[in-house]
């Protein structure tokens, strides 16, 4: 279970950023269902590593209510990166979702 | 710029001192995992507390609660090495970091970890006055320092707290021992003496007074207790943080 929600978490992390450029406490609180973020600590070793990966890239930004913060952009490689995985997820879903919809169905032979 | 750290002064004493310690504890995980990006990542988990903090005067129960969101330091150690192995997005990232990160997952991090050191530490501790525990309570102190699953405060009590259930064990076998050796020295005194006083009923006076034997209690039952804890403890955060 750990590495599938990793997986996904990733994207979700891409997704999150398709719109614009955010940052972290503002991503982390769109995450915080305790589903897929076990603490909003461990969003910043996924940043990281996305930035490393060239996927995101950080710029900083004067906030008006507290110091400098840095916000996390996709990249032309993120963006296309989210695209595949887009284009990968819903057949993946719905291949799981009817796999698990048998197994509790049951009934039929 | 000047607004942001005006508001920075307000915080109390308390309130930075807990930020500082949560963060020294972050960087202290990060650096005992080998984790290239340490400082990256401890920036901006202190910006995060920062612009939390910022959105209103904090108050102590704020900065409980965003140290408390942002969950476990050695979580996100943990987090930080662990998923450098998982395929997808970060591929990229995982081939670039190359050699440094081949430490993996942490040190002697296994899910077996956890109840090897409280077993081997506590059961061991019980029979130290023979060889092979005492090899095997080194072993068990060996693994509990160096895992990556405890902060060094946890590693403490597990040095000193965990063995005690067994310390009391001992002490109560040399008690029992030393207050029968006493009632048996007494008794020959007197019959030395030959005054044939039936005065013999003084025998056991030697041992442990009433007083002695209740504290003895409450200390040895402090002991075990507290041994017991410090091992629910230990193997909780331990397997809390297996990934």
């Amino acid at each position: 279970m750990t590495n599938l929600r990793r997986g996904s978490l990733e994207y979700c992390i891409l997704a999150l950023l398709r719109d614009g450029e955010r940052y972290g406490l503002d991503i982390a609180r769109d995450l915080t269902d305790g589903v897929l973020l076990a603490g909003e600590g461990t969003l910043y070793p996924l940043l990281s590593r996305l930035r490393k990966g060239g996927l995101v890239t950080t710029t900083w930004r004067e906030s008006s209510t507290g110091p400098p913060r840095r916000y996390y952009s996709l990249t032309a490689d993120g963006r296309a990166a989210l695209r595949v995985f887009e284009s990968a997820w819903v057949p993946f879903r719905m291949a799981v979702d009817a796999a698990i919809g048998d197994q509790a169905g049951g009934s039929d032979g | 710029m000047a607004e942001g750290s005006g508001q920075g002064s307000m915080r109390s004493a308390i309130q930075v001192e807990k930020v500082r310690r949560y963060l020294d504890e972050l960087d202290a995980a990060l650096a005992e995992r080998g984790v290239v990006d340490r400082a990256e990542i401890v920036a901006s988990i202190r910006e995060h507390i920062e612009s939390d903090l910022a959105e209103r005067e904090p108050s102590d129960d704020d900065v409980d609660r965003v140290l408390a969101s942002l969950g476990d330091p050695l979580t996100i150690a943990a987090e930080a090495c662990g998923s450098a192995e998982a395929d997808g997005a970060e591929s990229h990232a995982a081939a670039h970091r190359g050699s440094l990160d081949e430490r993996g997952p942490g040190m002697l991090a296994g899910s077996w970890v956890p109840a090897a050191v409280v077993a081997l530490v506590m059961l061991s501790s019980v029979t130290l006055f023979f060889y092979l525990p005492v090899v095997t309570f080194l072993i068990g102190l060996v693994l509990l320092w160096a895992s990556t699953l405890w902060t060094p405060w946890e590693k403490l009590l597990g040095t000193f707290v965990l063995p005690l259930p067994g310390v009391a064990v001992w002490v109560v076998l040399g008690g029992l021992f030393l207050a029968s050796t006493e009632c048996v020295s007494e008794s020959s005194s007197v019959e030395v003496g030959s005054g044939g006083v039936p005065e013999v009923s003084t025998v056991c006076t030697g041992g442990l007074s009433a007083l002695g034997s209740i504290i003895g209690a409450g200390l040895l039952i402090a002991a075990v207790t507290g041994g017991i804890a410090a091992a629910v403890v230990l193997y909780r955060r331990g397997m809390s943080r297996v990934l």
